[in-house]
């Protein structure tokens, strides 16, 4: 039977002893050259992602940050032949998963998501477009927004959108900047765009008050996720 | 801005996340589009992970095909 990972974590703290992964099968951790991986048996490889497969690997990495500290959450599907070849993998690449441990210790993700609707046509309607407004009119919008009303008119709907969530990146920074310990460039596919900011756990209420309590004010409609472990700091994004 | 009510958006969130994020150990992950019956999905959103399965697959593809 093959061994699917979960997550790394430095702390050698025990696997709840009821915590389930994949396909009902009993989570348990495993040592690697001064690391733990928490792992389970897994019955079939290479491993299909099912929608309830996708949960239960994202169970157990929010299990083992809520058991204490941050886990390194591990890509979907990655399976070993046994525990000894999961270990020796693991301990092939200590050092560069040690330093990225490092890297989110104490921190949680959250995203933040900017929804566009359904319609792929009309990025701009985000923005309150009006018929008739004159793209580069900058009396009432900002130069970004003609900008993006320019994308729109254009055509390059998927680019205007790229543009709209980089700009509520660039405004959560702006108001969240000392609470933000990194983040991540803005990703859009097909009517949703998002972007990923690492935040410590001692400052996680605050930033999302002051994010929840600043764009609104600023005319953006935006949706706050989390906290997550942190998928999109833990390296080969 | 609004809290987390919408079902659809928590799913597409949940499988970008799991799907495309986190660390890569095994040096590669092995994920095609007939793999994902997340398809199935009655989402109001479509899914990136089916744009990176996709991507995944032509990719294979190609290099399957250089190299017969």
């Amino acid at each position: 039977m093959a061994t699917y990972l979960y997550c790394i974590r430095n702390d050698p703290g025990a696997v709840p002893a009821d915590l389930i992964g994949l396909d009902g099968l009993r989570v348990r951790s495993i040592y690697a050259t001064g690391l733990t991986a928490w792992v389970s048996d897994v019955v079939e490889v290479p491993v299909r992602s099912t929608l309830e497969r996708v949960k239960a690997h994202d169970a157990v990495c929010s299990a083992a940050m809520a058991a204490g500290e941050t886990p390194l959450p591990i890509r979907f599907g990655q399976t070993f032949a046994d525990d000894g070849a999961a270990a020796n993998a693991i301990a092939a690449r200590r050092p560069v998963l040690r330093e990225r441990l490092t890297r989110v210790a104490g921190c949680v993700e959250l995203r933040i998501v900017v929804s566009h609707g359904r319609d792929a046509d009309e990025p701009a309607a985000l923005l309150g477009r009006q018929p008739g407004d004159d793209p580069f009119d900058q009396t009432v919008a900002g130069r970004g927004t003609a900008f993006l009303r320019r994308l729109a008119r254009e055509g390059r709907a998927d680019l205007a959108r790229e543009v709209s969530c980089e700009e509520v990146r660039h405004a959560v920074r702006a108001v969240a900047k000392e609470l933000i310990v990194d983040q991540q460039r803005c990703e859009a596919a097909r009517g949703v765009s998002f972007f990923p900011v690492l935040v410590r756990r001692s400052d996680l209420d605050t930033c999302r008050s002051v994010i929840r309590m600043s764009l609104p004010s600023q005319g953006i409609e935006a949706t706050l996720l989390g906290p997550f472990p942190p998928y999109s700091f833990a390296g080969d994004a | 801005m609004s809290d987390v009510d919408n079902t659809s958006l928590e799913l597409s969130d949940l499988i970008n996340r799991v799907l495309d994020k986190g660390a890569v150990i095994a040096g590669s992950v092995t994920i095609s589009v007939a793999d994902i019956d997340l398809v199935q999905l009655d989402l109001t959103i479509v899914l990136t992970a089916i744009e990176t399965a996709r991507a995944i697959e032509r990719r294979r593809r190609e290099s399957a095909e250089s190299g017969s």
